[in-house]
């Protein structure tokens, strides 16, 4: 046998040392992974039987944000289970599918979703859900194949990006509208208005870096929806993005206006408030005296109808312009303030703004069936 | 007198949107610094054709007609007598001649102060 020379044997022995030390750490991992990981465990969130903001409020906000925190917070993979769930509202369900997009875009869960349900036992919840594009957001195979539009009693559709896109709000009126309902033209240049308005409010003021997130976001997105409701004679265009929220910016740079316009009117300070404040300042967060009409955009399209209301949601404000009333159904909290419009607040906020447009002027929307 | 035909539709886009460029792809700016100022400095007037559009925000109106006063140095008597506005909507057109009027007031505000 050759004798090993002296240089052999040393690198012998780091070879050796090398191949310990890779072994120790290999098993230090999955010692780790066996204590952390719990493959099978998955943490179930119960969707209620009802999610809307309008008429269920606090158990909607609750859900969506328990599905941030147990995401973003806790780092747990969320099974949304839908089987007792029977109504779903088109603005809960844009809410909804943004944040399982977000959740499934910003986290995973040991390279895995981090989202993941079932269907719901209610068809037309579960039809709903399929038209807006939920179940593909959640990587489940659809069950049901494009649904007979003119048989529906309702329809959603959604489209989401950044910046503004005028062209996706032709499109969406277009897919969303067009095989049942038609807008009259002015109606259509109004919602071409206040939705590319809102587009621009998102892209200048909502995901703005001085303030702080809780949790991770999509910089610059938004998402919108239309929905029509046969039964009802209504369409909706329904607007959301996960920005800072009005109520976090207007404070900043419309302080003196802000202050008089609340010492005017007593006015407070909660966050219904303020968003009524900035419809009536028309104010915009970079206090530049060009600026300022955007917020005014949002509620031409309702104006220019006979029956028809605006309500925004952002975080735990509410405010509510009704355009057959002129007041609004909500809030105890509403204060006599001469403003057109009333406002709310919430316990839970709904993170980010949601604005929801509803009209049902036959002056405007001609339905197709009418004939 | 040479009149340009400018059709905002067809010439720029059917979606306009946005102010600045950062905005969006037919932001304002875009609008007003590749179509509308070029045809202003070759031509006297302006016939500009609103209606083929799907609609304009009023952050548009504002950047595009109030930034002619604002970055270059237009008075509502200038843009009266150069820009020709064409549109079934009457309502439109008084809302750029709106915002034309503010921004001039404006721009003689921040010269009254600073003089």
């Amino acid at each position: 046998m050759k004798r090993l020379s002296e240089l052999a044997k040393q690198r012998q022995l780091r070879l050796q040392q090398k191949r310990k030390k890779r072994t120790r750490k290999t098993r230090a991992f999955r010692k780790f992974l066996r204590i952390h990981r719990t493959p099978g465990e998955r943490f179930e969130i119960i969707i209620p039987e009802t999610i809307d903001f309008v008429s269920a409020y606090e158990d909607t906000a609750t859900l969506i944000q328990q599905i941030r925190e147990s995401v973003f917070n806790e780092g747990r993979q969320v099974f949304l289970n839908f089987e007792n769930c029977k109504t779903v509202s088109s603005n809960a369900a844009l809410v909804l599918a943004a944040e399982v997009e977000r959740c499934r875009l910003l986290k995973t869960w040991y390279n895995k979703p981090t989202l993941t349900g079932n269907y719901p036992h209610d068809k037309s919840v579960d039809v709903f859900l399929t038209e807006l594009g939920f179940f593909r957001l959640l990587r489940l195979a659809e069950r049901f194949e494009r649904v007979d539009v003119e048989k529906s009693e309702r329809f959603i559709k959604m489209r989401s990006g950044t910046r503004v896109k005028g062209e996706l709000v032709e499109g969406l009126q277009e897919v969303a509208f067009a095989e049942v309902v038609d807008l009259e033209n002015s109606a259509r240049f109004n919602l071409y208005r206040a939705l590319t308005e809102a587009m621009q409010n998102v892209n200048i003021h909502a995901y703005d870096v001085q303030f702080d997130q809780p949790f991770p976001v999509l910089w610059g997105r938004w998402w919108m929806a239309g929905y029509w409701n046969k039964p009802n004679r209504e369409i909706r265009a329904i607007f959301y993005d996960q920005g800072v929220t009005i109520p976090a910016t207007m404070p900043i740079r419309h302080e003196s206006a802000l202050a008089k316009m609340q010492a005017r009117l007593g006015m407070g300070a909660s966050d219904g408030e303020l968003i009524a404040s900035a419809m009536e300042l028309g104010a915009t967060r970079t206090g530049k005296p060009q600026h300022g009409n955007g917020m005014a955009d949002l509620r031409r399209f309702i104006d220019k109808t006979a029956d028809g209301h605006l309500q925004i949601w952002s975080r735990g404000g509410e405010y509510l312009y009704d355009k057959v009333s002129g007041e609004g159904s909500i809030g105890a909290e509403a204060g006599d303030t001469g403003l057109p419009g009333q406002f709310s607040n919430h316990r839970v906020p709904l993170g980010g703004t949601l604005i929801e447009w509803r009209i049902s002027d036959h002056n405007v929307i001609e339905w197709t069936d009418d004939d | 007198m040479t009149i340009k035909v400018i059709d905002v539709g067809n010439d720029f886009s059917r979606f306009p949107g946005g102010r600045v460029r950062n905005d969006g792809r037919y932001s304002a700016e875009a609008f007003r610094e590749d179509i509308l100022l070029p045809a202003l400095r070759e031509n006297e007037q302006i016939s500009l054709h609103l209606d083929s559009t799907a609609g304009y925000g009023s952050s548009f109106l504002e950047e595009t007609f109030g930034g002619l006063v604002r970055l270059h140095a237009f008075t509502l008597e200038t843009f009266k007598s150069r820009v020709i506005l064409v549109s079934d909507d009457t309502i439109l057109i008084e809302e750029i001649l709106d915002y034309v009027k503010d921004a001039e007031k404006v721009e003689l505000a921040h010269e009254t102060s600073a003089a």
